[in-house]
C-alpha cells in the first residue's frame, strides 16, 4: 500500500485528509508539527506529503525547504493546503518546494483527483 | 647661317668695350672705314665702267679704221702693205694681236708672222666669218677685248675682216691705283678721326675723373670741400649739381646726427629690425635691456642670438609688422636663455628697412601692477564670499558697488543692481527713512540699524545694516558704505516661536490621531487575516464532512438526513463565499487587492464559468449558449473570472425558464476611441428583469432587491457591488446593465484586453 506522509496540527483536518486518502487507497502517515513531519520524511519514502502551511511549531514553508534539502524525500512532491492565499503565497509556497497548493474549505470530492494531476498519477 | 650671325653679334657684344673713351675712339673709326670703304668702291666700280666704254668705242674706231684701210690692200692682195698697217698703229693701243683674213679665215696680215698664210678654224673666228658684214664684239672681259670688222669694198662686198685683240690690264692697273689710294685716305681718315675722339674723350674723362675723386674725398669725411668750376660746361653743370646736394645733405646730417644723439642716448630702448631679421640699429638703453653690448647685437641676426624668440609672441608680432605693416603694440613676457625673465613693453611700426622697435623695460612696473592685482583680487574675493552684502552709494545715492551676497539678498543680479538709485530697493516708508539717514551720513554719522528692502519679486527683506559714510579727498561727502546682514530668519524665527507653542499642541494632537488611525488599519488587516484563517479552518470540517457523509461515505444515510446535510454544506458554501467577498471589498477598498496578470482565451475562460454554473445549478431547465470567440487578453484572469461568475450565477438565479446567453465582442481602437482596445463580455437572460427605478441601487454593498425570487435564492448582497469594485479597479473597465423588468437582463463588462500588472 503505498504512503502518504501528512503534516497537520488541527486534528479535525487530519481526520478529513485522512478519510479521503484512505478512500483513495493511501496509508497514511501523521505529523503533528513541522519537525516531526521534516524527521520522516528524511527517513523513510512516501508517495507524496500533505503540508498544511499553518504548523505550531514552524511552518510548512520551512518544513518543506527542509524536505528538499536533504533525506529520502527530496524528490517527493508536497501539496501544501493554506488557509488563505494571499498575492506572494503562491509563489512562496511553490518557491519553498511545493509542487501545488489547495485553499481551505477543501472539496474532499474532488482534491484527490487535483492531487494526482499535480503528482502527474493515474488514479 | 642666323646662328653663326648671332653667335658673332654675341662675341662682338662681349668684346665691346667697356670704357667710354675707347667706345667713342672705336666708334669714330669704325664709321669712317664704312663711310670710306663704301666711298671707295663705287668710285672704283664707275671708274671701271667708264674706261671699258670708251676703250670698247676706241678699239672699235681702230678696227673699223683698219678695216677701211685695208681694202685696196686686200684686193691688191699686198701682204707687206698690210703688214705696214698693222705696225703703224698707235703704240698707246697695247694690242694682243691684230690680224686681216679674207673672206675665207685665210690669215692675210698678222702681228705675228707665224700666223700668216693660216686659216682661222676656231669656233670665235667661224661665228663672224659667217654672219653678216658688220663689226661685232668677239669677246669682252676684264683683261681682253677682241672685235672684228669687216672689210667692204666700194661696191659694198666684204671682202674680209680686220680683227685686234686688245690686252686690257692696263685699265685694271688704273683702278689698283685708286684702290690703294683709297686705303691711304681711309686710313688717314681713322687716324685723325680717332686722334680727335680720344681728345674729346680726355676732356670728358678727366671732368668725371675729378668728380670721382670728390666724392671720394666727400666719403672720407670732407664735408666742407666744393667743387671749384672748370672747363667743361656739362661738367660745371653736374659740380653745381653736387655742389647743392652736399649743402642740403649738410644741413640734414646736423639734424641727423642731433636725432641719432637723442636715440642713441634715450631711456627707452630702440632698434631697427631689418627685412633680413637682422639689427640694423640699436641704441643703448636696448641693448641694455637685453643684457648685450650693441657691438653684440648690431648687425647680427635676432633669432640667432634670442633663440627662445623663435615663434613667440615676439617674432611672430614682428612678422606681421614686416608682412602687414602696421603697428602693433602689446606687453609681453620674455624669458632668456639663462631663464630669468622680464616683461616688456613693445611698439612695433614699419619703417623702409624693415621694422622700428620702442622697447620698455616694465618689469618693476608689472610686479607693482600684478601684486596689486593680487591684493585687490584677495579682497574682493573676500568681499564676494562674504556672507554678510556689501553696498557703495554714491553722492546721488546711486550704486557704485554691491557684492554678489547683496544682489542675491534682495533677488537681482550684481549687474542689475548697478548704477540704480538706492530708493529703488525700498517702499514708500523705506524710502523717507532712507533719505533721514543720509542727511545723517552727509554730517559723518556712522551707525547701525534695522532696514526693510523691497526684493526683486516684491517680497520683503528684514536686515540689520552698519553705514558709513565716504569722503572725497576735499572731505566732502561722496557716499556711503554699508554691510547689510539679512535678519528675515531671524524674524520669521522670532514670530514663528511665538506660534510655535500652540502649533505643537497641534501637532502632538495630529501626531496621536495619526498613531490611532494607523493601529486601527492594523488592526483591521489583522482581523481581516484572522478571519480569513479562523473561519476557513471549521468551515474546512463543515464543508468537508457534510460533503463525504452526503457522498455516504461513513455509510447509508437517509433522506432525511441527507437533506439536512444538503443544508449545512448549503449553509457552509454561502458562508465561504461571504468570507471570500467581503475579504475581497476589504482588500479593494484598502487598495490591497493584488492583480495577477497573464495571458489567456477569454472563450476558455467563459467557457470555465458556464461549466462551473452549470455544474452547481444541476440543470433546472435554463439553456447556457456562449457564441465562441478566441481571443487572447492580458488582464487579471481570476477576478474576470470571478466577476463573469457572478453576472452568469445571478442570471441564473433570477431566470426561471429561458436562456442565459454569453457573447464576447471585441471593441478595436480607433483614433484613440476608446484609448486601446476592449473586450465586452454580456450576460443576457431572459429572467424577471429589474425595475428602473432599483437600477440606482443595484450596485450598492448589502443590497437585496425585492422581488418575487428575493425568498428563494441565496445571496450575500455583495455580488454585484464586489463585480462593480473588481471591474473599475483591477479590471479598469466599466459595467453596465440594460433591463425590462419582466422580460430580462444584459449584464455586461466593458474592460480594456491588456492591462498593467499592479502590485
Amino acid at each position: 500500500m503505498e504512503k502518504v506522509l501528512v503534516v497537520e496540527d488541527n486534528p479535525d483536518n487530519l481526520r478529513l485528509i485522512t478519510k479521503v486518502l484512505e478512500r483513495g487507497g493511501y496509508a497514511v502517515t501523521a505529523a503533528p508539527n513541522g519537525a516531526d513531519g521534516v524527521a520522516l520524511a528524511q527517513k523513510e519514502t512516501f508517495s507524496f506529503i500533505v503540508m498544511d502551511i499553518n504548523l505550531p511549531d514552524i511552518s510548512g514553508l520551512e518544513a518543506s525547504k527542509r524536505i528538499r534539502k536533504e533525506g529520502l524525500c527530496k524528490d517527493t512532491p508536497i501539496i501544501a493546503i493554506t488557509s488563505y492565499a494571499l498575492r506572494g503565497d503562491m509563489t512562496r509556497i511553490l518557491a519553498a518546494g511545493c509542487n501545488g497548493y489547495f485553499e481551505k474549505p477543501i472539496d474532499p470530492l474532488n482534491i484527490l483527483d487535483e492531487i494526482h494531476k499535480i503528482t502527474g498519477r493515474k488514479k | 647661317m642666323k646662328l653663326s650671325l648671332l653667335g658673332l653679334l654675341q662675341l662682338a657684344k662681349a668684346m665691346w668695350p667697356q670704357r667710354v673713351r675707347t667706345q667713342l675712339i672705336l666708334g669714330v673709326a669704325l664709321v669712317h672705314l664704312t663711310l670710306m670703304t663704301i666711298f671707295i668702291y663705287d668710285l672704283v666700280e664707275r671708274q671701271r665702267t667708264f674706261l671699258y666704254v670708251q676703250d670698247r668705242e676706241e678699239i672699235k674706231g681702230l678696227a673699223k679704221t683698219l678695216a677701211a684701210n685695208s681694202t685696196s690692200w686686200v684686193i691688191a692682195n699686198d701682204v707687206t702693205g698690210l703688214l705696214e698697217l698693222l705696225g703703224n698703229i698707235p703704240q698707246h693701243h697695247v694690242l694682243s694681236y691684230g690680224m686681216i683674213i679674207d673672206r675665207d679665215g685665210l690669215v692675210l696680215a698678222h702681228t705675228r708672222a707665224d700666223f700668216i698664210g693660216m686659216y682661222l678654224s676656231d669656233e670665235l673666228s667661224r661665228s663672224f666669218l659667217t654672219s653678216g658684214p658688220e663689226i661685232r664684239i668677239l669677246r669682252e672681259t676684264t683683261s681682253e677685248l677682241d672685235i672684228a670688222a669687216p672689210i667692204i669694198t666700194n661696191t659694198g662686198k666684204c671682202i674680209g675682216w680686220a680683227r685686234i685683240a686688245h690686252d686690257r690690264g692696263h685699265v685694271d692697273r688704273g683702278l689698283r691705283l685708286i684702290y690703294r689710294n683709297g686705303v691711304i685716305y681711309t686710313l688717314l681718315a681713322i687716324l685723325t678721326g680717332s686722334l680727335f675722339a680720344m681728345l674729346i674723350g680726355n676732356r670728358l674723362t678727366a671732368g668725371l675723373k675729378r668728380l670721382m675723386a670728390f666724392a671720394a674725398d666727400i666719403r672720407n669725411g670732407a664735408r666742407g670741400l666744393r667743387l671749384q668750376p672748370s672747363s667743361g660746361f656739362e661738367v660745371n653743370e653736374l659740380g653745381d649739381g653736387f655742389n647743392s646736394m652736399l649743402d642740403a645733405l649738410e644741413t640734414h646730417g646736423k639734424e641727423n646726427s642731433d636725432l641719432r644723439h637723442i636715440l642713441d642716448n634715450m631711456a627707452e630702448g630702440c632698434l631697427i629690425v631689418g627685412f633680413d631679421w637682422t639689427y640694423h640699429y640699436i641704441n643703448a638703453a636696448a641693448a641694455r635691456q637685453r643684457f648685450r653690448s650693441r657691438e653684440d647685437l648690431l648687425g647680427h641676426g635676432l633669432l640667432e642670438i634670442f633663440p627662445e624668440t623663435e615663434n613667440n609672441r615676439v617674432s611672430s608680432s614682428y612678422r606681421r609688422c614686416m608682412e602687414e605693416r602696421v603697428r602693433l603694440h602689446f606687453e609681453s613676457e620674455h624669458t632668456f636663455k639663462a631663464g630669468h625673465s622680464r616683461w616688456y613693453e613693445l611698439r612695433i611700426e614699419p619703417v623702409n628697412a624693415g621694422i622700428f622697435v620702442l622697447s620698455l623695460d616694465i618689469t618693476e612696473r608689472k610686479k607693482a601692477e600684478m601684486e596689486l592685482a593680487e591684493s585687490e583680487k584677495k579682497y574682493r574675493r573676500l568681499i564676494e564670499t562674504l556672507n554678510e552684502g556689501v553696498w557703495m552709494i554714491d553722492a546721488q545715492a546711486r550704486t557704485t558697488f554691491v557684492n554678489p551676497r547683496m544682489a542675491a539678498m534682495l533677488g537681482y543680479t550684481v549687474e542689475e543692481m548697478q548704477g540704480q538709485e538706492l530708493f529703488t530697493f525700498m517702499d514708500a516708508k523705506g524710502r523717507d527713512l532712507a533719505l533721514q539717514n543720509i542727511e545723517r551720513r552727509k554730517r559723518g554719522v556712522a551707525e547701525q540699524h534695522d532696514f526693510e528692502f523691497i526684493k526683486k519679486d516684491g517680497a520683503r527683506i528684514y536686515t540689520l545694516i552698519e553705514t558709513t559714510p565716504l569722503a572725497n579727498d576735499a572731505g566732502e561727502y561722496n557716499g556711503a558704505l554699508a554691510a547689510v546682514a539679512d535678519i528675515t530668519d531671524r524674524k520669521i524665527l522670532q514670530r514663528d516661536l511665538e506660534l510655535a507653542h500652540t502649533l505643537n499642541i497641534r501637532t502632538e494632537e495630529l501626531r496621536q490621531a495619526n498613531i490611532k488611525l494607523r493601529e486601527m488599519d492594523r488592526l483591521k488587516s489583522m482581523f481581516i487575516a484572522s478571519m480569513s484563517h479562523e473561519l476557513r479552518t471549521p468551515l474546512n470540517s463543515i464543508i468537508g464532512f457534510s460533503s463525504i457523509l452526503l457522498k455516504e461515505w461513513c455509510g447509508p444515510v437517509n433522506a432525511e438526513q441527507k437533506e439536512n446535510l444538503g443544508t449545512v454544506l448549503a449553509a457552509g458554501k454561502h458562508l465561504h463565499l461571504l468570507i471570500n467577498e467581503v475579504i475581497d471589498i476589504s482588500k479593494i477598498e484598502a487598495g490591497k487587492l493584488e492583480s495577477i496578470v497573464t495571458d489567456f482565451d477569454i472563450h476558455d475562460l467563459v467557457l470555465e464559468a458556464q461549466a462551473l454554473i452549470e455544474s452547481e445549478r444541476g440543470g433546472n431547465g435554463i439553456k447556457f449558449s456562449a457564441a465562441p470567440l478566441h481571443r487572447t487578453l492580458h488582464t487579471d484572469r481570476r477576478r474576470l473570472l470571478q466577476c463573469v461568475i457572478n453576472l452568469l450565477s445571478n442570471a441564473a438565479k433570477f431566470t426561471l425558464k429561458g436562456e442565459v446567453s454569453i457573447r464576447v465582442e471585441i471593441i478595436k481602437a480607433r483614433d484613440g476611441v476608446p484609448a486601446a482596445d476592449q473586450a465586452e463580455i454580456s450576460v443576457t437572460d431572459t429572467g424577471i428583469g429589474i425595475k428602473v427605478e432599483d437600477l440606482p441601487r443595484l450596485f450598492s454593498p448589502f443590497t437585496r432587491l425585492v422581488s418575487p425570487l428575493t425568498e428563494k435564492t441565496k445571496g450575500t448582497g455583495l455580488g454585484l457591488y464586489l463585480v462593480k469594485k473588481i471591474t473599475t479597479e483591477i479590471l479598469k473597465g466599466e459595467v453596465f446593465v440594460k433591463s425590462v423588468y419582466g422580460q430580462g437582463s444584459t449584464f455586461s463588462l466593458r474592460i480594456p484586453t491588456h492591462i498593467e500588472e499592479v502590485a
